[in-house]
């Protein structure tokens, strides 16, 4: 009698390959092994490295042993590991199995993997020059375990001869290091799935998993007894969080928090592949799924805005002043955030007025209302979609404070722009921070954020931007007293 | 003088303190200092990274860390352990544990107690120095073995304080913040204070009591630990005292000038022909300078030294010691610290 199939349960360490593992092993008719040893946390490195002798044979003795060794006529044998990524075409081609590759935003994996380190093991690339903020559960157990015993670490990937990483690998942080963790083991893994028959494997996102998506991985898998109700259990009791393994919450933000070196740093390193995997779109790196829903819904009317605006008056006062100075010989604007346009159509009676804003409603509005023929209305989410049309001066008025990207928002300024760029930020003044603050608020759908000077400044003269002059205007508010205030003259295009 | 005037009146009536000067170390410019000291022995750091690389694709060398280095072998293997005497440099010492978890392998590291980096004494109170913490936290993380690197006798003579309770003190220290420390490792010779720091240990005593050698010894805390008590499983030079030394050749070693690991007589002496010990292991393989090792062998009654080869010879002839033997490499990390 033929065996069925076996799988093997294959992603980078904590995109959820330990939750699945125990839901596939809830099937009437199969097992799933967790971890299974030998697991070759020494091999995989060495594979990669080019220093293993005789892969076939270190896989026969191991797990190709192990398999037909646990291979029932009448039950669907499966095992997980986070270390078989170079070994996917041999195991195929010696066992014929499935496989079941996982997925997970590399943002949430940095983020698991932080924790794990700081909270737990304090062993994840142990090399870092920073040793972490550990806890004393984390320092102990890193204590108890020597290097040359830890496999786990041994495992990850570090960079080979003649990658350009290499060279600063010693001082890079270790978020950056899991960063290059998550692209290269999700690059192993994507390289050897493209040489099997798509009807070898399927793909899984745990970033945003539904039982419905595991039922049909069951399926694919020839599993019976999946329950999906108690799938979902499972999955809303996150299994192998940090919390269902030690109580504790999450410490390590979640990339919504993150500052601008912090999301840098991620990117730089694991962008390439953030994009390839769709977890982020060229130009909207870092805008969450649903940033901008609130505005999009939310009928504030005009008396809503009327009250923002008057709210910060002297601001508004200053920017309109600024703009309408003879000197700076602007003759049309555009203004990324409008809301409704109070306060600026009439201001810029006289002149061409483009209003851009996110919300349908918004600009539906202002085409009813706003009639003034010089003047149009837009809708636009304008950090990432071209213009067709450049203007004197473009200006942002309280916007770039829930923006998803500061420095992009001023890169889309700039090209905009043909003179001045003018933003101001209610947020208040933050000439402390060498990096900008973000901060998400799901309840939103928008940051909040404290904006560089420092940084702006070095993205606007990256730009090609000249008389940049980021200074403090007084908002008339006593909470908070002043705003920042960015003016730039736009690089000259012929 | 207070304005009471007391103080005053009251030192006179007290017993006087030795009057005891040294100049003020200023570790603000420390690291200036480790640089002018050492700048003609310093090697790059890439210099240590060849040394690993080289082991790591040795099939048949066997790392291990020092606590582990007599233990039972595989014939095909040649064990071999890295220690790292810290002597002046933490930073660099950091940077190779950091290496060496890059590349998965072990490593010994012994923190000098003694050493200014360390602490200092301030009115007899031993001060450590706040960074100390961070750096063996940064040394767990990063794997390595840990251990002290003991100078009872310079604690003695250098600051006139209880030296076995000084490494007492420091071990319980380590441990409490989390070292595993199982081993210690003497620093300095017999020649600088009359007996090897390790004589501190009961079962380490190299000369007999009872007999009149070096006068100096006599003020020396010989023997007044335990090792088994400590917890300690070994010491890390791997010497072994001889049952009957010959106690001319003791004197004539010890107050012989040029006591230095850049001696060639000396070395030889003292890794080949040392009249107070024997080792335990078969070969040792120091780093003394600007790519300058020296290798002492002592296998199947043969003894060679190699003095002053370079790295390439260097793990050339560690690569064909042969298997079942056991090789100690030295290296202080302040030799791979430039850049």
């Amino acid at each position: 009698m033929s065996h069925r199939k076996p799988y093997f349960v294959v992603s980078c360490a904590r995109s959820g390959s330990t939750s699945l593992t125990k839901i596939l092993d809830s099937a009437t008719n199969g097992d799933c092994v967790l971890e299974p040893q030998p697991n070759l946390n020494r091999e995989t490195r060495d594979m990669r490295e080019g220093r293993l002798a005789d892969p076939d044979g270190t896989l026969e003795s191991s797990v190709v042993k192990r398999v037909l060794t646990a291979q029932r006529p009448d039950r669907v044998y499966g095992e997980k590991n986070v270390t078989y990524g170079p070994f996917l075409d041999r195991l195929h081609r010696r066992l014929d199995p499935r496989f079941v590759y996982i997925r997970r935003d590399g943002r949430d994996v940095v983020r698991s993997l932080m924790d794990w380190h700081e909270r737990m093991f304090g062993t994840i690339y142990r090399e870092c020059s920073d040793p972490g903020d550990l806890s004393p559960r984390a320092l102990q157990s890193a204590g108890a375990l020597p290097v040359h015993e830890d496999t786990s670490d041994y495992s990850r990937p570090r960079p080979l001869p003649g990658e350009a990483i290499a060279l600063e690998w010693e001082d890079l942080s270790r978020e950056e290091m899991c960063a290059y963790y998550w692209a290269t083991a999700n690059r192993i893994y994507r390289d050897q799935l493209a040489r099997l028959p798509a009807d070898a494997w399927v793909e899984i996102d745990y970033t945003r998993a539904s039982a419905d998506e595991i039922v049909e991985i069951g399926t694919f898998l020839g599993l019976e007894g999946l329950d999906r109700d108690a799938i979902a259990e499972m999955l809303d009791r996150r299994i192998n969080s940090i919390g269902d393994r030690i109580g504790e919450d999450d410490r390590y933000p979640h990339w919504g928090q993150w500052d601008s070196g912090r999301r840098d740093r991620f990117w730089r390193i694991a962008g390439p592949m953030m994009l390839e995997l769709g977890y982020a779109r060229e130009g909207r790196e870092w805008c969450p799924p649903h940033y901008g829903r609130w505005w999009k819904n939310h009928d504030g009317g005009l008396d809503w805005y009327e009250w923002m605006f008057e709210g910060r008056e002297p601001v508004h006062r200053d920017l309109i002043a600024w703009a309408t100075a003879p000197a700076n010989r602007v003759e049309s604007v555009v203004d990324f955030g409008c809301g409704l346009e109070v306060g600026y159509t009439d201001a810029f009676a006289e002149k061409r007025y483009v209003g851009i804003d996110i919300s349908h409603r918004n600009v539906d509005w202002c085409r009813r209302n706003r009639k003034n023929p010089k003047h149009a209305h837009w809708c636009a989410d304008f950090v990432e979609e071209p213009l067709p049309e450049k203007f004197d001066l473009v200006f942002s008025s309280g916007t770039i404070d829930n923006t998803y990207d500061i420095d992009a928002c001023l890169r889309a300024m700039v090209r905009a722009s043909k003179k001045w760029i003018h933003v101001t930020c209610y947020r208040g003044w933050f000439p402390e921070l060498d990096e900008h603050r973000y901060s998400y608020a799901p309840q939103h759908d928008c940051f909040y954020n404290d904006l560089s000077p420092k940084r702006a400044a070095r993205t606007l003269r990256e730009a090609g931007c000249t008389d940049v002059r980021i200074d403090r205007v007084a908002s008339g508010k006593d909470d908070i007293p002043f705003e920042t205030r960015i003016i730039a003259r736009v690089p000259h295009r012929s | 003088m207070d304005q009471s005037g007391t103080t005053d009146r009251r030192r006179t009536t007290e017993a006087r303190r030795e009057y005891v000067a040294c100049n003020g170390r200023d570790f603000v410019n420390y690291w200036q200092q480790v640089d002018e000291c050492y700048v003609d022995r310093m090697n790059a750091f890439g210099y240590y990274t060849e040394l690993v690389d080289a082991l790591r694709v040795t099939s048949r060398i066997e790392v291990r860390p020092l606590r582990q280095l007599l233990d039972p072998t595989s014939d095909r293997k040649h064990v071999v352990g890295l220690r790292h005497d810290i002597d002046a440099d933490p930073l660099t010492a950091l940077r190779c544990a950091r290496y060496l978890a890059r590349v998965g392998l072990p490593g010994s590291f012994y923190l000098l107690h003694s050493a200014p980096y360390y602490g200092d004494f301030h009115d007899g109170v031993f001060v450590r120095n706040p960074e100390v913490p961070r750096w063996l936290r940064a040394m767990l993380v990063a794997g390595c073995e840990i251990g002290i690197h003991n100078d009872v006798m310079g604690i003695e003579t250098q600051f006139g304080v209880d030296g076995p309770t000084s490494l007492v003190t420091e071990l319980a220290w380590l441990r409490a913040h989390g070292a595993d420390v199982r081993g210690t490792v003497a620093h300095n010779s017999f020649s600088l204070y009359g007996a090897e720091n390790y004589e501190v240990f009961r079962d380490r005593v190299l000369l007999p009591t009872d007999v009149a050698f070096d006068e100096r010894r006599a003020a020396l805390p010989i023997g007044r630990l335990d090792e088994a008590e400590l917890n300690l499983r070994y010491e890390g030079t791997f010497a072994s005292p001889r049952s009957n030394p010959d106690l001319d050749a003791v004197r004539a070693f010890v107050e012989a000038p040029g006591a230095s690991v850049r001696s060639d007589t000396w070395m030889r002496t003292y890794l080949l022909d040392n009249p107070y010990c024997e080792w335990k292991v078969d070969s040792q393989l120091w780093l003394t300078g600007r790519d300058e090792w020296v290798l002492a062998s002592r296998i199947d009654q043969r003894a060679t030294l190699e003095f002053g080869i370079d790295l390439g010879r260097a793990i050339d002839r560690l690569r064909a010691l042969p298997e079942g033997s056991r090789t100690l490499i030295v290296v202080h990390p302040v030799y791979v610290r430039g850049s």
